[in-house]
Parts: structure tokens; C-alpha cells; sequence
């Protein structure tokens, strides 16, 4: 299989006046071209950070990123100058932001936001640049003429497309979504992820949606990974992760949804916060947390797989016949 | 958008009349009476009311002020005391030299702040920002009168670079006086400057052109200044405005003769009617710079020009 | 065990302690500010010395034409003596008492006229406020020193005047940021509260509004004595300030600047005088504010 990206280890900690915050510890991630994964948790799980580090836009200082080996498409981004670097942001590797209202720059009209991009990669001049411009905002759904319109005069939904519009016109490899849909109402959600969906396909592009919607995930991807204090817990395709559930955490979040078919039934969210990134434990961060936790849980975790594409950071397997409550699906 | 020019226009005639209501009260309370220095040593009270008469001196301040309206509404400044010529004269005669010493030292304060500013935004909390906030502080702190003097020492007195008054020397003469009046603008605007792009630096958009592959040096000049200029220009705006009114000290220091030191000799010579009409022309500049910024807000800003033509 | 009881007294008074330590605290960790607020503080206790240690007519005014000229750092002179004979240190540590003086006296009769019209216009609005808000921009849109100059030649000349010409020059802008600290106070609901306990509207505004609101004008304040000076020392320059031989910096400025083809030093002190003393009240201004309102520092 064909990598798009591949991540070892990769650990970033802001080092604050507070202490040093680890947001990412120690995470693995490799995607196949034309795959998409979805990379849930919730809010603090270092999901966007991990997104900024894939670019190398940890603001640094206070960020530090380490990493044993990060290529995209079998470019090593760790060692890029400057240069290299924004050659391949925008043109192979590209950012869909989780708010639109702001992500654009006020002061320049849409056209040239998106015209920019195409100038900085592609060899063509200012005018062609434009009608591409304009060319993309008709793909993504909007009238061409409105290129030359402010962000203020686009609506949170248009904005996004806006947004999206610029990310995919280079064309990239890789497209990393993060929470595209979190700031739109639910009935814009549908079609941007729609328009999300039918692009990639077009272009044949990798996608990383970050979200803590596993209906999201469900809709729009191929594989599954749950985050948890800045690391991945469990991995795999849509059928590991949702049928086959085996790490506590996963279990705790499809049991804080609401269920359509049992609507009597109480939703038993997980009980207490994530650990302070400042202090983390030694063991697995989600120990405190776990209804299954045992003596076994306070050492450091290891990854084990279950098959070829399923893998789980939790040592309660080691525990003979372990199983978690959430049934298997076949 | 003329509707708007317009109407500001209109609101400055309010302002304009209490302007010189307040210039011409002060001026009537200053002891020394200009009749008495205009008029011969000999002369009987009868003359001297006689030359009260025809300067339009005689009656109360209410009645002369109420005369002195009526002509400026007709755009009338009347007539200098002191020099017995049209104040509008004398006046436009001098302002040339200051809209060239307000531009000069506006190019240098820009020079100077908008570099400084940024850098200390882009390295904030490093030994760049304090040396630049430092430098500001003592620009903001520095009397220009003595800066100016010292600059006189260095490069005329000592090297002979520069002439020391005057303006005659075509741009030679301006360095000086510029760098000067510069050098105490610059203060102010290179804080600006620098407030103003720690505010833009954390914005989101930064991040989208970070993530599109955009140069850090464009994302700073292009898309973070272009956001962090609107109070920078209000402060350039009124800097600029202020200038115009003359910068006393420094024409006093460079002998230079622009419309500041025109308005201090005549508030000294007690000849209201010089005095009155250098502040309200300096006024009406002033309020006319303003109105420029206003529109140039809507250049940089296209969310403002929206408003305008609202 | 027995818990201790707080008297609602003494509870006012750890609360108002605390936030004084609080704002020292953070004031504290500013170097510069710090800076500034020693000089400030030595060049009060050098004022004060000056006045036991210098006879006015003796040391300051009284010329000695045998003794001019002598350059800075000879024997007895660190800075040189003037045009008439004059110890230049001297009279620019006498000098001091001006420039300080001038700055607190005009920037207090500034602050006490522009508290008074801002709260008015900030606690009554309509059209009270918008008449003291015009009146304020007509002010503001006048050059500070074109206006110092029109009030001193209506008023005459002297250290009085010249005080009360630079309290009224700033008075505006002591009402604008007094005004605008007021508005988000005005609506808060304590103000609601004291006006239902039936207290009158000064007692409101002095006893409640104007303590919430003190942050900005302290600010103010600070800044407000250091440009205070300048535009004491400007006008003196200009000859229309503190009139000659009174040991004003500015004056004294003036003065050397007769001399300054061949005694620079004239002219290069005083000028570092004033410039060091606004200096520190600047840094002082910067310090209080991120002191005051640690949010803002970000």
C-alpha cells in the first residue's frame, strides 16, 4: 500500500511559564492514498495539535515538536527548511480550519485568497490565477462572479466553502479537516461535508477529519482513531472501530450518544475529565477514568493488534479473557 | 460615500464657530491693548479712539466677535493688525513650508516606526521588542527642542552637514527640522504599530496563509499589516493634522517659517485677527486631514466602506 | 477549634491591602517601570534637599562673571558654569522643584476639573454628556502648546498661570478617559442597587462609580505629569513659561542655546534633565497600566 503519510512518535509539549503542557505524546499514524481517516476525541485530545504539527505550524516558541520520522508522500517534513516547507503547505498538504468566520482575511476579496495560493504553487500568471480562483468557487457551490466579494459578505456556510475552496485548489495529496462543520448549522453540515466527500473523490485526495462527531466519521470516512491526552487509543477501519470496539475509552464514547432505536434509555456519560496535560500520568491517562481499570493499568501502555489494520493501546488485554461490555458487531 | 464628505463638512462649521469664539475671548482677556502700540506716542484719547474705530476695535468683545463672524462665514478673515494685510494672505504665504515640514517629518516618523513596531510585534518578549520599546519610550520622552539643538551641534555646528536655520537650502534645510519633528512622532506611532500587529499576529486568518504556503515575510507585510493599519493611519492621521498646525518648537529652533510660529508671534502681538485666523484655519486642516483618514479607512478596510455607502 | 472572626472593618481592609499588594506584585516585576519609579522617587528627595541645602538668591541667581564659562568636570563644577558665572548643577538640581512641581499641581487641577466633567457626562449621559463631549474635542483639536500659548497670553506670565494653563490645556482629556471608565460602570447593577438604598447622585458617583473606574485615570495621570512637563518646558523655551533667571529647565535650555556654538554643555543639560524625568514618569505610566489591568498584557 501506497503511504500518503506516515507519523512515528511524534510528541509536541508547549513549554508555558505554567509548566510544560504535552499535548501529543509519543503518536503513530500512517494513511494509504486516496484514504480518510477520522480522528475523534474530545476537545483538548490534541487532535488540532497534531494537524499543526503534520504542517509544522506549532507556533514555536512555546511549542516544541519532536518526531522520529514524519514524510508525506515519502518527503521527510522534519527536515525542511523554511522554503521546502511552504512549497508543500498548500500544494501537498492542505488545512480546512475549524471556524470560518474567522479563517479568512478580511481585507482581501475571496477571489484573491484563493487565487494566492495557486500563484504561490503553480506556475501561471496573476490573471490565470484568478480564473482558476473563480473556477474553484464554482466547484465548491458558489456563483463566480462573487470572487471579488469580502468574506464579510458571505454567509458562515459560503465561508467555509471559501475555505475549502482554497485548500483544495492545488490540488493536494493530503487535506486535513479540522471540526470543518463544528461552527455551521446542522442542515449546512449536511452539504458541506457532502461537497467534502464528492471532491475527494474527484481528486483522489487523503483526507484527516478531525471531529468529536462519530457520525461524522461514520459518514464520511474509511478508518477510525480515537484520541485520548495526546496519543491515539485505538485504530482501525470503520468495521474495527465501530463493530469490533475494544478499548474502554471508545466504548465510553459511543455510550454518550443517544440512541435513536431505544430513546427510554439513559446515556451513561464518561465520568470525570481528562487528565492535565501538565500532569500527565505514568500509566494509561484514561485509568482514572476506566471502569475497567486494574494495578495493570498504572504501568506505561503498549500497542497491541488484533489484526491486520485493528490496534489498541490498553494492557487489560493481557488480563486472560477480557472483554469489554459493548457487544461485537458482525 | 459624498453624502458622508458632506456631511462631515457641514458639521465642522459648529465647530469652527466655537473655535474662534473661545480663540477670541482669551485673546480679549490678554492684557495690552494693540491700539496703544499701534498708534503715535503723542496721540490724544480722541485719535486714539479714532484708530480704535477703524481697526473695527470699538464696542464690546460680543459686538466685535458677532463682526468678526459675519466676515469669517463669508469666508472672510479679515485684516492682519499688526501687518495691515489680508490674514488669508499672510497665512497661505507660510503654509506651504509647513505642509512641507509636516510631510517631511510624517516620512521619517514612518521610517522609523513602522520597522521598529513590527519587529517588536513578530519577536515579542525577546531582547528585539525591549530595545524598540525602549527606544520609542525615549522618543515619546525626548523634548524635540533639545533633540533638535543637539542635532544642530552635531551636524551643523560640528560637521557642517546641514544648515542650522533657515530654509532656504532647498531639501538640505528640511533634513534637520524633519528628523526632529519625526523623531517625537515616531515614538508614539512605533507603539502603535506594534500594539496594533500583536492584536492581527494571533488572528486565525495568519494561520489559514501560514497553511496555504505564504512566506512568513508576506503573511507579515501583506496579510498582517494590511489588518493591523486602520490605527495606525488614525495616528498618522492626526499626526499629521497636528503638524500641520505648525510645530512651534521646532520652527522655532530651525528659524523655519511655517504658520506655528506666525500664530505664536501673532497671540504675543495680541493681533486677535492674525491669531484667530491661523487657529481656524489650522481647525479647519486639521478637520480635513481627519476626514481624509476617515476615507482612507475605507481603502484598507472593505467591511468600513460598506458602512460608508450605507 | 475556635474559628477566627472577621469584623466586616477589618474585611474591607484585608480586601483593599491585598489589591494593593496584588498591583505591587505585578508592578514589581517590571524592571523599566521600577526604574522609573526610583527616579521618581530620588528626584522628590533631591527636590527636597536642594530647598534646605541652596539659598535661592545666593546660590542660584547671583552672578559671577569672573567664574563663567568654566568648563563641565573642572573642581566644584561637575557641569560647568553658564554664561554668568552660575554653577549649572546647582541650578539644575534647584531646578527640579519646577518641573515636578508644575507637573503634579497642573496635572491635579487637570484631573480634579476632568473627574468632576467626565463623571457628569459619564453617570447623567444625554445631553449633558454630549455638550461636555463636544466641548472636549473642540479643546483636543487645538495643539496643546498653540493652546498653552493663547491661555498665557490671556492670564500673563509666571509659575501660577503657567500651572493653571497646562491643568485646563489637559483637562479634556481627563473628562474623555474619565467618561469612558465610567460607561461600563454606569449600568452595573450595584449602581442600580445604591440608587434603590436612596443615595444621592454625587454620593453614588464618588462613592461608587469613580473607585471602579480608577484604573485608566491613574494611567492617565502618570503619563498626564510627564507630557504635563514637556509642555511646561516648551513654553519656556518659547520664552512665554517660567520667565528668566528662575532655574526652569526649560528656561535654562533657552538660555544656553545663545551659547551653543561654543558651550554645548548649556544646552546638553537641562535638556537631559527634563528628558530623564519624563522618561521615568512614562515608564512609571506603562508599569501602572500592565500593573493595573494584568489582561491587558497580553
Amino acid at each position: 500500500m501506497d503511504k500518503v503519510l506516515d507519523v512515528k512518535n511524534l510528541a509536541v509539549r508547549f513549554e508555558t511559564e505554567d509548566g510544560v503542557v504535552r499535548a501529543v505524546n509519543g503518536l503513530d499514524l500512517e494513511l494509504g492514498k486516496g484514504r480518510s481517516i477520522g480522528l475523534v476525541g474530545e476537545t483538548g485530545a490534541g487532535k488540532t495539535t497534531t494537524a499543526l504539527a503534520l504542517l509544522r505550524l506549532v507556533p514555536d516558541p512555546p511549542g516544541v515538536v519532536e518526531c522520529e520520522k514524519l514524510e508525506l508522500d515519502g518527503k521527510d517534513i522534519l527536515t525542511m527548511s523554511a522554503k521546502e516547507l511552504e512549497s508543500v503547505r498548500g500544494n501537498d498538504i492542505s488545512m480546512i480550519f475549524q471556524d470560518p468566520m474567522t479563517a479568512l482575511n478580511p481585507v482581501f476579496t475571496v477571489g484573491e485568497q484563493i487565487a494566492e495560493s495557486i500563484l504561490l504553487h503553480e506556475n501561471v500568471t496573476k490573471v490565470e490565477s484568478m480564473k482558476r480562483a473563480m473556477e474553484m468557487l464554482e466547484l465548491v457551490g458558489i456563483p463566480a462572479e462573487r470572487a471579488y466579494d469580502y468574506p464579510h459578505e458571505f454567509s458562515g456556510g459560503m465561508k467555509q466553502r471559501v475555505v475549502i475552496a482554497i485548500a483544495l485548489a492545488c490540488h493536494p495529496q493530503l487535506l486535513i479537516a479540522d471540526e470543518p462543520t463544528t461552527a455551521l448549522d446542522v442542515t449546512i453540515q449536511a452539504q458541506v461535508l457532502d461537497l467534502m466527500r464528492r471532491l475527494r473523490e474527484q481528486y483522489q485526495t487523503s483526507l484527516i477529519m478531525i471531529t468529536h462527531d462519530l457520525g461524522i466519521v461514520a459518514e464520511v470516512c474509511d478508518e477510525v482513531a480515537v484520541m485520548y491526552a495526546g496519543n491515539i487509543v485505538e485504530k482501525g477501519t470503520l468495521e474495527d472501530g465501530f463493530n469490533h470496539t475494544k478499548h474502554p475509552y471508545t466504548e465510553g464514547l459511543f455510550n454518550s450518544l443517544p440512541n435513536i432505536n431505544d430513546r427510554k434509555a439513559m446515556l451513561t456519560p464518561i465520568k470525570g475529565l481528562m487528565p492535565d496535560p501538565t500532569h500527565l500520568p505514568e500509566g494509561c491517562p484514561f485509568e482514572p477514568r476506566c471502569p475497567y481499570a486494574g494495578e495493570d493499568c498504572k504501568q506505561p501502555q503498549s500497542v497491541r493488534s488484533f489484526n491486520e489494520t485493528h490496534t489498541v493501546r490498553c494492557s487489560a488485554y493481557d488480563r486472560p479473557g477480557f472483554h469489554i461490555e459493548r457487544k461485537e458487531i458482525d | 460615500m459624498l453624502r458622508y464628505v458632506l456631511q462631515r463638512l457641514l458639521m465642522m462649521i459648529p465647530v469652527l464657530v466655537c473655535v474662534s469664539f473661545v480663540v477670541f475671548f482669551l485673546m480679549d482677556l490678554a492684557p495690552g491693548d494693540i491700539v496703544l502700540q499701534i498708534a503715535p506716542q503723542d496721540a490724544t484719547p480722541e485719535q486714539i479712539e479714532q484708530i480704535r474705530e477703524e481697526l473695527g476695535l470699538n464696542g464690546t468683545v460680543f459686538e466685535r466677535y458677532f463682526r468678526y463672524l459675519k466676515g469669517l462665514l463669508r469666508g472672510d478673515m479679515g485684516e492682519s493688525l499688526s501687518q495691515k494685510r489680508p490674514v488669508a494672505d499672510i497665512f497661505f504665504e507660510r503654509l506651504p513650508r509647513t505642509i512641507e515640514l509636516a510631510f517631511g517629518s510624517i516620512i521619517v516618523a514612518i521610517i522609523i516606526a513602522l520597522p521598529l513596531g513590527i519587529l517588536a510585534a513578530t519577536n515579542h518578549r525577546s531582547w528585539i521588542d525591549g530595545v524598540s520599546m525602549t527606544t520609542s519610550m525615549i522618543g515619546v520622552s525626548m523634548p524635540n527642542f533639545w533633540f533638535g539643538l543637539l542635532l544642530i551641534m552635531a551636524f551643523s555646528l560640528h560637521w557642517k552637514l546641514f544648515p542650522s536655520f533657515g530654509a532656504d537650502a532647498g531639501i538640505k534645510s528640511l533634513i534637520l527640522p524633519a528628523i526632529t519633528l519625526g523623531t517625537e512622532q515616531a515614538g508614539t506611532l512605533t507603539r502603535i504599530t506594534r500594539s496594533s500587529m500583536l492584536e492581527v499576529i494571533r488572528q486565525d486568518y495568519l494561520r489559514t496563509a501560514r497553511a496555504k504556503g505564504v512566506p512568513e515575510k508576506t503573511v507579515i507585510r501583506k496579510h498582517a499589516l494590511k489588518n493591523a493599519l486602520i490605527p495606525i493611519i488614525t495616528v498618522l492621521g492626526s499626526t499629521l493634522g497636528n503638524a500641520f498646525g505648525g510645530a512651534v518648537t521646532t520652527e522655532a529652533i530651525f528659524a523655519w517659517p511655517g504658520v506655528g510660529r506666525l500664530t505664536v508671534k501673532a497671540v504675543n502681538d495680541r493681533d486677535y485677527t492674525l491669531a484667530c485666523g491661523c487657529i481656524i484655519m489650522f481647525t479647519i486642516i486639521l478637520n480635513l486631514t481627519l476626514l481624509v483618514v476617515d476615507i482612507a479607512y475605507a481603502f484598507v478596510d472593505p467591511r468600513i466602506k460598506a458602512q460608508y455607502s450605507k | 477549634m475556635e474559628e477566627r472572626k472577621y469584623d466586616a472593618a477589618e474585611l474591607k481592609q484585608y480586601k483593599k491591602r491585598s489589591r494593593m499588594a496584588e498591583i505591587w506584585r505585578n508592578y514589581k516585576k517590571n524592571p523599566s517601570a521600577m526604574v522609573g519609579l526610583f527616579i521618581v522617587i530620588l528626584l522628590i528627595i533631591v527636590t527636597l534637599v536642594a530647598q534646605i541645602v541652596y539659598d535661592y538668591d545666593a546660590d542660584i541667581v547671583t552672578q559671577a562673571i569672573r567664574d563663567r564659562f568654566i568648563k563641565p568636570g573642572s573642581a566644584g563644577h561637575l557641569f560647568g558654569t553658564d554664561q554668568y558665572g552660575r554653577d549649572e548643577f546647582t541650578r539644575i538640581v534647584y531646578g527640579a522643584k519646577y518641573s515636578l512641581s508644575i507637573g503634579f499641581i497642573s496635572i491635579s487641577i487637570s484631573c480634579v476639573l476632568g473627574i468632576f466633567l467626565g463623571l457628569v457626562a459619564g453617570y447623567y449621559g444625554g445631553l449633558i454628556e454630549n455638550l461636555i463631549l463636544r466641548f472636549c474635542e473642540i479643546f483636543v483639536g487645538i495643539p496643546s502648546l498653540l493652546m498653552g500659548v493663547a491661555l498665557m497670553s490671556a492670564f500673563g506670565q509666571g509659575l501660577g498661570v503657567l500651572m493653571l494653563a497646562i491643568g485646563i490645556v489637559y483637562t479634556p482629556l481627563f473628562a474623555r478617559t474619565t467618561r469612558a471608565a465610567v460607561l461600563p460602570v454606569r449600568d452595573a447593577e450595584y449602581i442600580e442597587a445604591a440608587k434603590i438604598a436612596g443615595l444621592g447622585d454625587f454620593a453614588i458617583m464618588f462613592k461608587h462609580v469613580l473607585p471602579n473606574s480608577l484604573a485608566p485615570i491613574i494611567v492617565r495621570a502618570t503619563m498626564g505629569i510627564a507630557s504635563g512637563i514637556l509642555t511646561a518646558s516648551s513654553l519656556s523655551f518659547l520664552g512665554i513659561g517660567v520667565p528668566i533667571p528662575t532655574p526652569e529647565w526649560g528656561a535654562m535650555l533657552s538660555e544656553g542655546r545663545e551659547y551653543i556654538r561654543d558651550y554645548g554643555y548649556l544646552t546638553l543639560f537641562p535638556g537631559l534633565a527634563i528628558m530623564v524625568t519624563i522618561l521615568s514618569f512614562n515608564l512609571m505610566g506603562d508599569g501602572l497600566r500592565d500593573a493595573l489591568d494584568p489582561k491587558l498584557k497580553k
